[in-house]
């Protein structure tokens, strides 16, 4: 009797040490498989908005059109019960004068929250109050012994849409605008700090004697009152699918 | 001759792996089912993901360009989390796909995957839309077609149609197949009208094709711009009032295959 007793409290122990050990495993498992799945949706959303930045320096024309996607969730790991965390996706055109800009906030379960954002032809990364370029824009250059400033403005709004799916958007270059203007470029952004780094850079190279301010909304670059350049408008709208 | 103490290792393993197998097969059942709902998931993006390219390449291309898109065909295999699992239950062998170019009516390019899981779900590229549709599910457009307007001395508007040439085929399989598209000609043809019609027949996914003309129709009032949207029995009219210039722009796009 007390052998069978103890051959039974000996198999259920070796129960609960193999559940043990499965359990640290899978544990570490799960984590990793969720992290690596969240930083290739990273990786991916930063791909698209890097294809949105070629797609709209490739629009130069009054009609022309081109179509651009965003995938709002990490595909789901194997092995792991993952529920993921909704995205949020929107476009927005607060002023008159402001370029607009398109984001997609990515709800993540491990790593931190990341909000990509396109405006005025670069590509921000936001993270918590701290907000950076991570591609430039092709928005000062020369044409023809001219000097021009692209802005890129969106015409159109498109109110937060949260969820896990993807979502589709045809651009299409609604007005191109040149006007012609003397001595200060005013860039508008809603986050001037992430542009001081590329502006500063451009002014160094380019407009060694122009000088470089900040505002509340944007940075003045004023480059002497004899200096003229093109003013050149691309107005965006799009069609959400 | 077992004495005592043989018997009750015997009776002990016996005990041990009584609990343990139907353990493992429950388990192992279980991480099948849901690794083929990940497994199957993960392929309609990837597939979502490559018609995306397949429509985003052709509208930029070029009179005479020549584009390869690689799509998958099957789902990828389970994966062998841990490695003895799926001898319980018999392998991981990856899922099939069926990818079919049909030639008529402007041409589609059809993926239709077979799923264990979920029910199983088609996607269409046709006239520069890419329609997705589940069994039971119905149908909704997934990428819309270029048709936009835009305001210049008088309204602009901006519609581009595909037509797509090449031999019937279609191929089943696993692993990944190569559609290669070259763009034979682009016709772009401009005309000032003072109304627009823009008819749209009825067909295979009509349901999708009306529902992006409803957004669309909506889209046009929400700019101020006039337009009418019927249905009719023999297909849709969407009616833009002008003045206008119409500006449509047709590709001629040849589809071929190769393996990689």
């Amino acid at each position: 009797m007390e052998e069978g007793v103890s051959v039974v409290v000996f198999a259920v122990m070796m129960v609960m040490v193999i559940f043990l050990v499965f359990s640290a495993w899978y544990a570490g498992f799960a984590q990793s498989s969720i992290k690596k799945a969240e930083i290739e949706h990273m990786r991916k959303v930063e791909e698209q908005f890097r294809y949105l930045q070629s797609l709209v320096s490739g629009l130069r024309e009054n009609g022309h059109s081109g179509t651009a996607e965003f995938q709002f969730s990490p595909l789901p790991p194997v092995g792991v019960l993952y529920t993921g965390r909704a995205s949020a996706f929107w476009a927005e055109k607060e002023f008159e004068n402001f370029p607009g800009l398109i984001g997609l906030e990515i709800g993540s379960l491990i790593c931190p929250r990341v909000t990509y954002i396109y405006e005025g032809g670069a590509v921000l990364v936001k993270q918590g109050a701290n907000v950076y370029m991570k591609y430039e824009p092709q928005a000062l250059f020369f044409e023809n012994g001219r000097l021009i400033y692209q802005e890129v403005r969106l015409e159109d709004n498109l109110s937060k849409v949260v969820g896990s799916g993807r979502i589709a958007l045809v651009f299409f270059v609604e007005n191109l605008i040149e006007e012609n203007l003397v001595d200060k470029i005013y860039i508008w952004s809603r986050y001037p700090s992430a542009w001081k780094k590329y502006l500063y850079k451009i002014r160094d190279s380019m407009f060694p004697n122009a000088s470089l301010e900040p505002l509340d909304n944007g940075w003045v670059l004023s480059l002497g009152a004899d200096s003229t350049y093109v003013r050149r408008i691309l107005c965006l709208s799009f069609l959400a699918c | 001759m077992l004495g005592n103490r043989g018997i009750s290792v015997v009776v002990e393993a016996s005990l041990v792996l009584a609990v343990l197998i139907p353990i493992l097969l429950f388990l192992s059942l279980s991480y099948t089912r849901h690794a083929l709902y990940v497994v199957e998931a993960q392929h309609v993006e990837k597939v979502k993901t490559a018609f995306f390219r397949l429509k985003s390449v052709i509208e930029e291309s070029r009179h005479g360009e020549k584009v390869v898109i690689t799509t998958p065909l099957g789902r990828d295999p389970i994966p062998n989390v841990v490695p003895f699992l799926p001898l319980l239950v018999g392998g991981t062998s990856p899922g099939a796909g069926v990818l079919s170019f049909d030639n008529s009516a402007g041409g589609r390019v059809i993926f239709y995957s077979q799923n264990s899981e979920y029910p199983d779900f088609q996607l269409v590229f046709e006239n520069g839309a890419v329609i997705f549709s589940q069994e039971g599910g119905g149908e909704t457009m997934l990428f819309p077609p270029v048709l936009v307007v835009r305001r210049g001395e008088n309204i602009e508007v901006h519609h581009h149609t595909f037509q797509l040439l090449g031999e019937n085929f279609q191929l089943s399989g696993g692993g990944e197949i190569s559609l290669e598209l070259l763009v034979e000609n682009i016709f772009e043809e401009r005309e000032n009208r003072e109304t627009l019609e823009l008819f749209f027949p009825r067909g295979q996914n009509e349901d999708a094709w009306w529902e992006f003309l409803v957004v669309e129709n909506s889209w046009l009032a929400q700019k101020d711009y006039f337009a009418q949207l019927n249905r009719d029995v023999d297909g849709f009219r969407l009616v833009i009032y002008g003045p206008m210039c119409y500006i449509h722009r047709q590709y001629v796009i040849k589809v071929g295959r190769s393996h990689p």
